[in-house]
């Protein structure tokens, strides 16, 4: 039984162009690579969903494992009333809050201190517009790091996974208009910040 | 709900929720006003900057250590066979215990075994048989058969359930 873990082969692949749906059945079936390319389909997105709110790798990285052992666990309750995608990430969501209940982990907003600020304020400075929009995905990245846990992962199932209002309430637990307000806060909130730091740049130049 | 005047319009517009009146309006007030057309552009770099941001992607080690446990989790939903190996010797020494219980008391009570108990052993024994009422014997024959029967099957679907196991694995 073992050695058929390791042992996927041609199954493996025809797992790969599966949909979820599908590969879920065949995991019910107990077929072992359904479930391995489960893992592999959804691993970046759930360490991601874990990371946000934990912002620290490791942590983040043994929520997400056991996530994947939970949802192996609970998939014969799945009853498919939503994408299986928006299950699991609910899933990890809940998982990772627990965690950072457990560890207490820092929650604070952009709002609350200055330490966007401060991040961005090392940053190199970039004589020209140009090479900001070329800064701007790592400086950004910066900034998103140090949102809350609850507006990070709103930002990232909207952008990174296209999730939909609705479906991000359902992970989330929050009200549709709650999560548009925060959309519309947190953009508009790095927006000014990141313009405001290339004015100052800008400034400091000339 | 927060109300559509409160948000700003350069998002709103971005995520397609004004309808296209309002849509109209607000790229006629962009081309009236510079700075409202360089917010719309800052907030369209960052939306568009935003959208390439990727995954984050987990250390290598990752999804071994969620396999590893793939065996112990598999064990679990495994299909135990419904008489394990334990159970079929419980089974076997279960009718030899009886058979030997129910043969010492005849050798005890037949005064002709006593002698030679070794050369009369079958006899003695098939004697005893005789005397026990048809319906017994009959009652006794079919939960043999029976037990044999679930047991064989029950082994022969364990197998066939491995056996199709590891031709899906390969």
């Amino acid at each position: 039984m073992i050695s058929s873990v390791t042992n996927i082969g041609t199954s493996s692949v025809q797992a790969v162009n599966m949909d979820d749906i599908h590969l879920i059945r065949k995991i019910l079936q107990g077929d072992q690579p359904a479930f391995r390319a489960l893992v592999e389909r959804y691993q970046d997105y759930v360490f991601t969903i874990t990371f946000k709110v934990l912002k620290n790798r490791e942590q983040a990285e043994e929520v997400a494992q056991d996530v994947f052992i939970k949802v192996y666990k609970m998939l014969g309750s799945f009853k498919q009333k939503s994408k299986f995608s928006t299950w699991l990430y609910t899933i990890a969501y809940r998982s990772a809050l627990d965690e950072a209940r457990k560890k207490k982990f820092r929650t604070d907003s952009i709002e609350d201190d200055n330490s966007f600020l401060q991040i961005e304020d090392r940053m190199g400075k970039s004589p020209t517009f140009n090479i900001f929009q070329k800064d701007l995905n790592q400086h950004l990245k910066k900034a998103l790091e140090q949102l809350k846990p609850i507006d990070a992962t709103v930002m990232s199932l909207f952008y990174l996974k296209e999730k939909n209002v609705q479906e991000i309430g359902e992970i989330t637990g929050l009200s549709v208009s709650n999560i548009k307000t925060k959309l519309h806060r947190v953009r508009e909130q790095l927006r000014i910040q990141l313009v405001s730091n290339l004015k100052t740049e800008a400034k400091d130049l000339i | 709900m927060e109300d559509k005047k409160e948000l700003k319009q350069w998002w709103l517009s971005l995520d397609g929720d004004l309808d296209p009146a309002e849509q109209k309006r607000f790229e006629q007030a962009m081309e009236k006003d510079a700075e409202l057309a360089t917010t719309f552009f800052e907030a369209k770099t960052l939306d568009n900057a935003l959208s390439k941001q990727e995954a984050e992607q987990p250390s290598m080690r990752f999804s071994k250590n969620v396999f590893e446990q793939l065996p112990q989790l598999y064990r679990k939903i495994s299909i135990e066979p419904l008489f394990t190996k334990k159970a079929l010797t419980i089974g076997i020494l279960s009718v030899l215990s009886f058979f030997v219980l129910s043969v010492i008391p005849a050798f005890l009570l037949d005064g002709n075994a006593s002698g030679n108990v070794e050369s009369n052993f079958w006899e003695t024994y098939i004697n005893q048989l005789s005397n026990i009422p048809n319906q017994w014997l009959l009652t006794i024959g079919l939960v043999s058969f029976c037990l044999t029967t679930v047991i064989l099957l029950d082994q022969f679907l364990k197998k066939q359930i491995l056996k199709k196991k590891q031709k899906v694995a390969q």
